[in-house]
């Protein structure tokens, strides 16, 4: 493969990548809102 | 506004993959290679990713925000947001545009879906095996072309489309949580399963002997193989990062791939609470979405296509449109994997049937605004909207079956599903951002926000992106919007179905202006009885 097409391909890659894996694991590090159980079915 | 307490999402994994699933569609794999290859190569990733951070991330805050800011409100889509935006009785009818858009993308999108699932049904059949390119071709015309029974009976385009409208309503007919989050949990794993073990196969092929094996590394022996079409998609053109017309395309794909402009962000948006986050939610979205395309959809047509078509015959599939490529070229390149049959029908099924997924995640979701609407300002039930709008998109989408042929179709496409989403991009972005206010926005984005945002951003979205929009826009209309009106290049037999495709899209413009009307009417009088 041509180097530069090579750089810019894994430039592309790893740009994408990155953001969506750090994009998941910031969210999984962020607990979600604590889910409150339906109205009237506390006695 | 109705009584009832608005659904909510079940999960955030849920919300994103819905979000997601909303975003990825059959452009990411059928339009993100063409768009590539036809401006620059590798230098198109740089006004990509360029317009990825000025226009594609700060429009999903935004239109996360609006969604947001107007379903604690109490609306579900677009003109009860836009109000709750700027109190001006204009604004609830500029809002018309986040129902027309998704409807009407919402008919011939689910026809064009139907074709995936056809497909993956042709597939599984062996009906595409053996058949050469001319073969190919006169497969997929046949069935485009009611008048041309050779292959396909009429009632075959027909059939399916019904199937694929029947499970969009039936996932939207079972709510926020028991259909579409159920349908983008399981939907966007087998699609991105599918698509990572289709990029395996394909980047792994052999060589292949091709007629034309120029700008292929083994031209001398006459062959071409997967890395060919890596380095054809990748290989930057540094002569195109001075063409404006290549910025352009980038900010379109951009445009496109993240579905925004649409309305139906904004509806799924409208289901958070006040302390969801969104901000770091709208960027996992974003970045799901450009795996998808950059990752996925870079790697799998074009590679594949080269290998056993050349670089030249890969521009000519390429220069005659999406459909041949994932059609025509893709059935063509199966039809020729080593491993036989099996291989053969699993590629094919595996192909279709992620295009599929990635249809159907998308088009349940420009239901869900018209739907929001007829609910929240009508009564009507679930059932109730979802049957309603059934039975409005199978009349309609008829006609494109119909009339595929003579253009019916491309004019709905390029006015709603091309230059609209423009405007509405536009016209919500100086709502949100200016009418609304810079530091109201940056507040609103940042409610519950797990992500605090650099404050450049709020420079970007604030002055960067309306520019970036109002020149596309300028520009589309002088290179597209005005040759498309005047129907420049096309025969004067299909002006009768174009005109008539436009007369029925300024029907629905109208019919959903006075539905505003009546809702907004109906508001002030049950107002008037509370009081």
């Amino acid at each position: 493969m041509r180097l530069t097409a090579l750089i810019f391909m894994l430039a592309a890659w790893t740009f994408v990548l990155g953001l969506m894996v750090w994009s998941f694991y910031r969210l999984m590090k962020t607990p979600e809102n604590e889910k409150l159980p339906p109205p009237g079915s506390i006695p | 506004m109705s009584d009832k307490p608005r659904e909510q999402w079940g999960s955030r994994i849920g919300l994103i993959l819905a979000m997601a699933g909303n975003a990825v569609g059959l452009g990411n794999f059928l339009r993100f290679p063409r768009q590539a290859v036809e401006n620059g190569g590798g230098t198109f990733m740089i006004p990509y990713f360029v317009a990825f951070l000025l226009v594609g991330i700060p429009l999903m805050w935004i239109e996360w925000g609006v969604g947001r800011h107007g379903g604690l409100r109490g609306h579900g889509s677009v003109p009860g947001m836009f109000e709750s935006l700027w109190k001006h009785p204009v604004a609830k009818y500029l809002g018309v545009l986040g129902l027309f858009m998704p409807l009407v993308v919402l008919i011939y999108y689910c026809y064009i879906e139907s074709w995936t699932l056809a497909w993956t049904f042709f597939s599984l059949t062996g009906a595409t095996q053996g058949l050469d390119q001319d073969g190919m071709r006169g497969f997929l015309s046949s069935y485009q072309n009611l008048n041309d029974p050779s292959i396909h009976s009429m009632w075959t385009p027909i059939l399916f489309f019904v199937i694929t409208l029947g499970v969009n309503i039936w996932v939207v007919s079972r709510g926020l949580m028991g259909g579409i989050e159920k349908l983008a949990k399981i939907g966007m794993p087998i699609l991105f399963i599918f698509a990572a073990i289709l990029v395996i196969r394909v980047l792994s092929l052999p060589g292949h002997a091709v007629a034309d094996a120029t700008g292929c590394i083994g031209a001398a022996a006459g062959t071409c193989s997967p890395t060919d079409g890596l380095n054809f998609m990748f290989t930057p053109d540094w002569s195109a990062l001075g063409n404006a017309k290549v910025w352009l395309a980038a900010a379109g794909q951009i445009f496109f791939t993240l579905s925004v402009g649409m309305g139906s962000l904004q509806a799924y948006a409208s289901y958070l609470k006040k302390k969801d986050d969104l901000t770091l939610s709208g960027v996992a979205t974003c970045a799901t979405n450009e795996t998808a395309e950059v990752v996925l959809g870079g790697s799998l047509a074009i590679p594949a296509v080269v290998t056993f078509f050349g670089v030249t015959g890969a521009v000519a599939i390429s220069k005659a449109g999406g459909f041949d490529l994932g059609f025509v070229a893709m059935p063509l390149v199966f039809n020729q994997l080593p491993g036989g049959q099996i291989m053969t029908i699993a590629a094919g099924v595996m192909w279709f049937g992620l295009l599929f997924f990635a249809g159907i995640t998308s088009s349940v979701s420009m239901a869900t605004p018209v739907m929001s609407f007829l609910e929240e300002n009508f009564g009507w039930t679930r059932r109730q909207s979802g049957l309603g709008i059934g039975a409005l998109a199978l009349t309609l989408g008829l006609l494109h079956i119909f009339f595929y042929q003579g253009g019916f179709l491309d004019e709905w496409d390029y006015w709603a599903g091309t230059f609209g989403l423009v405007i509405l991009a536009l016209v919500e972005t100086i709502l949100f951002v200016w009418v609304f206010g810079p530091d109201n926005m940056w507040r609103e984005l940042h409610e519950g926000a797990a992500l605090q945002l650099p404050r450049l951003f709020k420079f970007v979205m604030t002055y960067i992106t309306p520019v970036f929009l109002l020149v596309m826009m300028g520009w589309w209309t002088v290179t597209e919007a005005i040759p498309t009106l005047l129907m420049e290049g096309k025969p004067a037999s299909e002006h009768a179905t174009r005109w008539a495709s436009r007369g029925v899209m300024f029907a629905i413009l109208i019919a959903q202006l006075l539905l505003i009307r009546a809702a907004w009417r109906r508001r002030a009088a049950r107002k008037e009885v509370v009081t």
